[in-house]
């Protein structure tokens, strides 16, 4: 390796750190916070079968699960404008991320609700709660420990997918290495950089996964599951 | 003394009608066992008594209330619900909470009982059925017996005027019952009012005071325990007691 690769490199990875603090880690902080309450919103409608709010969630749901990211993107981005609604770059990717992360997550908690044994709910009735504090003592917490692989699943496709807002002008970590490679001619070398960076991020998110997952496991049966499938491996 | 007077209760599953005019009375220190056949609509009858089902028609009146089944209301519905337990098939424990909190849940959080006194009681009634040691545990890693007998000390926790079974035991494996079922006499015992729909003709027989027998949504007979199994008048009721009783010999 030439020292002027090393140059570039070492440079190239200031830069990329620098657009992960600015811009790639507060919009997968904040896509997925906002993603998730509007997740929790409309997957409990849903569970409460409140009618109205219960189809307006399923409409929202079909429409941002549907269509492409990079589409809605450009739409929110480009498109507003010409409806008199112009966003800068970064709040219009919070936006777009929180609402499309919103679709699949809603779905994700909607299912973890409804896994949640029915003879429970009742069991809670029965013993005098009332519908909140069912759902906040028994349904909700239960649900969480259900979804939580999947909704890690999630942060870390959102993370590798907040490289999408490059594209509307957002200055993330694979804009940062885009310019460096338009100024030296080394895509090789800066795009495995940027590469090994988001690499980086996902192991750290997998690693917390693993180790929450842990601490949850106390009342759950999957637990169980997971060690009967590392121990019987025979095809 | 009458606790509990239920009159005409009525109950139909998408035009089917499951239970056809159910009129049962129960009086404090009861213990009242419901036989019938699978399908008769005993496990319906306790879910309308405590309003798990909605029911068509009917008024029960409890502790001197009047509630007409039809039209009952939220507040009156947990209200009742204050004063009622009810055990399940499937013991349907809390899975996210230990034995102790499943226990207190009721105290502290519906009833607004200081943490410190609902486990104080949490406690008693975890010893009562045996399961003091297991406070700490959750449901998983317990048995179905342990986990049943945990299930009862819940309901025995917030002190309900009666408690209703729903074949407490059948889903336990056949040595497991047995611990359950002397709980339940310990119960019986103390005078809990108690309505408990059971397959166990020996419970029935030495433990109850009064035996209920349906068929096809509606009591066909109902007398004093001795009596109904001394001298059953029914027809399908003696069919259903030879029927029992050959299976216990087998
Ligand atoms: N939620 C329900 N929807 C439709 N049919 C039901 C429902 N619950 C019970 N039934 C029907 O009601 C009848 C009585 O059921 P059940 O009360 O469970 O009887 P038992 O407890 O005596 O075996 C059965 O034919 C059953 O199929
Ligand atoms: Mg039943």
């Amino acid at each position: 390796m030439s020292e002027r690769i090393l140059g570039i490199l070492g440079e190239g990875f200031g830069k990329i750190m620098l657009a992960s603090i600015e811009v790639t880690i507060p919009l997968t902080v904040l896509g997925f916070t906002f993603a998730m309450i509007i997740a929790l919103v409309m997957a409990m409608v849903q569970y409460a079968k409140i009618p109205i709010l219960s189809q307006i969630s399923r409409i929202y749901i079909w429409l941002f699960r549907g269509t492409p990211l990079l589409v809605q993107l450009f739409l929110a981005y480009f498109g507003l404008p010409k409806i008199g609604i112009t966003l800068d770059a970064f709040p219009c990717a919070v936006l777009v991320f929180s609402l499309n992360e919103g679709a699949y997550c809603a779905e994700t908690m909607r299912a973890a609700l409804e896994a949640v044994p029915s003879g429970q709910v009742e069991a809670g009735y029965c013993s005098g709660l009332n519908y909140i504090q069912i759902m906040f003592h028994i349904v909700l917490p239960q649900a969480f420990r259900t979804a939580f692989p999947p909704l890690s699943n999630s942060v870390i496709a959102m993370l590798k997918d907040t490289s999408l807002a490059a594209e509307i002008t957002v200055a993330d970590m694979f804009m940062s290495a885009q310019k460096i490679v338009g100024r030296t001619y080394e895509p090789l070398w800066l795009y495995s950089e940027v590469a090994l960076v988001y690499l980086m991020f996902s192991t750290i998110l997998t690693i917390i996964q693993r180790i929450m997952e842990k601490r949850l496991n106390a009342y759950n049966t999957k637990s169980i599951d997971t060690n009967l499938t590392k121990r019987r491996r025979f095809f | 003394m009458s606790l509990l007077e239920l009159k005409n209760l009525h109950k139909s599953f998408d035009n089917t009608e499951i239970l056809s005019g159910i009129d049962l009375s129960v009086n404090k220190g009861d213990v009242i066992a419901v036989l019938g056949p699978s399908g008769s609509g005993k496990t319906t009858l306790l879910r309308c008594l405590n309003f798990l089902e909605q029911s068509d028609e009917g008024t029960l009146e409890f502790e001197g209330k009047l509630y007409d089944l039809k039209k009952v209301k939220r507040k009156q519905i947990s209200e009742y619900r204050k004063d009622t337990a009810f055990v399940f098939q499937n013991y349907n424990l809390f899975a996210n909470k230990k034995a102790l909190d499943n226990v207190t849940l009721g105290l502290s959080v519906a009833r607004k009982i200081s943490k410190k006194e609902a486990e104080k009681i949490g406690m008693e009634m975890l010893s009562k059925v045996g399961m003091a040691e297991y406070a700490e545990y959750y449901p998983i890693k317990l048995s179905g017996g342990q986990q049943q007998r945990v299930a009862i000390a819940r309901a025995l926790a917030t002190n309900p005027s009666v408690i209703y079974f729903d074949e407490p035991t059948s889903a336990l494996d056949p040595e497991l019952i047995g611990e359950v079922l002397s709980v339940m006499k310990k119960l019986a015992e103390e005078g809990m009012t108690m309505v408990v729909v059971t397959h166990e003709i020996n419970f029935a027989q030495n433990v109850s005071t009064k035996v209920v027998f349906m068929d096809e949504g509606k009591i066909i007979e109902q007398g004093k325990s001795e009596e109904f199994f001394a001298n059953p008048k029914n027809e399908r009721t003696r069919e259903f007691l030879n029927r029992i009783n050959k299976q216990h010999e087998v």
